[in-house]
């Protein structure tokens, strides 16, 4: 059952949630790792390949004084990044999010793509960080 | 997956590719009917190895554009399945999306690559994204 298949990848992953619908379950620090977020089962995929589990996480508010120089920063970001990227929910809201094919997911897969969950959480608030505007490479 | 497969592979496939350094490609239609697909082998994988970083040049920036451009790009981040809108240079957006190098196999590259070739029609039918209305395609 791919239900029990995805539980068992987060708690191999060492951290907690809880399964809030048929697809959707909201994940929080557990005894290795400490993060929150939210894994949906997405079926019927882009790809049509299979099964896919989207990953994200909020990881702040956008400044109100965010300027194009701003958003450049965070798109070049997404250039960078390994797996995955910043986006928006709504106008304010950034999250990093992540989208994994469920089948062939292995643990290793789960556990860097929340690896790359907890940096993209780090990289952000430094981008916030105002002594250290305009740009931050890490 | 080893780069000399991934050459044969371009080339069974039947696109013109070049090679521009070592570990970096470029797949261009010479009808320029689809769009220019960078193909790079980069640090970054999930367990500490390499990934396959596909790169397909979307669309310049509008000169003078406000926020409100860059905003729409990071909402569908969050909408779109598979791979991100990113910006190589501060000019041009771009469409990523990564393979692991070491674990991926033929059928997930070419599956990969025809996908981010085809990546301007699926915009347009599955999220009714239209570029020609956004910016100034490359294609």
């Amino acid at each position: 059952m791919p239900a029990q298949r995805i539980e068992a990848l987060l708690t191999g992953a060492g951290v907690k949630f809880e399964r809030v619908n048929e697809r959707t379950w909201e994940l929080t620090p557990g005894p290795t790792r400490s993060i929150e977020g939210t894994l949906v089962w997405i079926t019927g995929s882009f790809r049509k390949t299979g099964d896919l589990l989207k990953i994200h996480s909020h990881v702040g508010s956008l400044p109100e004084d965010a300027d194009v120089k701003f958003f450049q920063d965070i798109f070049r970001k997404n250039r960078d990044m390994g797996h995955g990227g910043f986006a928006l929910i709504d106008n304010t809201a950034c999250c990093y999010v992540d989208t994994l094919e469920l089948e062939g997911c292995e643990q290793n897969d789960m556990d860097a793509t929340l690896d790359w969950l907890t940096r993209a959480g780090d990289v952000f608030r430094q981008k916030l960080d105002r002594a250290k505007l305009p740009y931050i490479e890490t | 997956m080893t780069s000399t497969q991934i050459e044969n592979l371009l080339t069974n496939m039947g696109v013109k590719w070049d090679k521009i350094i070592k570990n970096m490609w470029s797949v261009v239609d010479p009808e320029g009917k689809i769009p220019k697909v960078i193909i790079s082998i980069e640090p970054g994988g999930r367990t500490g190895g390499h990934i396959i970083k596909f790169v397909v040049f979307v669309c310049d920036v509008p000169v003078d554009t406000g926020i409100d451009f860059y905003k729409e790009f990071l909402k569908m981040n969050f909408k779109i399945e598979h791979g991100a809108f990113a910006m190589e240079t501060r000019t041009e957006m771009c469409f990523i999306d990564n393979l692991e190098f070491e674990t991926t196999d033929e059928v997930e590259f070419e599956a990969s690559l025809r996908a981010l070739m085809d990546a301007p029609r699926r915009f347009q039918e599955r999220y009714d994204i239209d570029f020609y209305t956004i910016g100034n395609p490359q294609f």
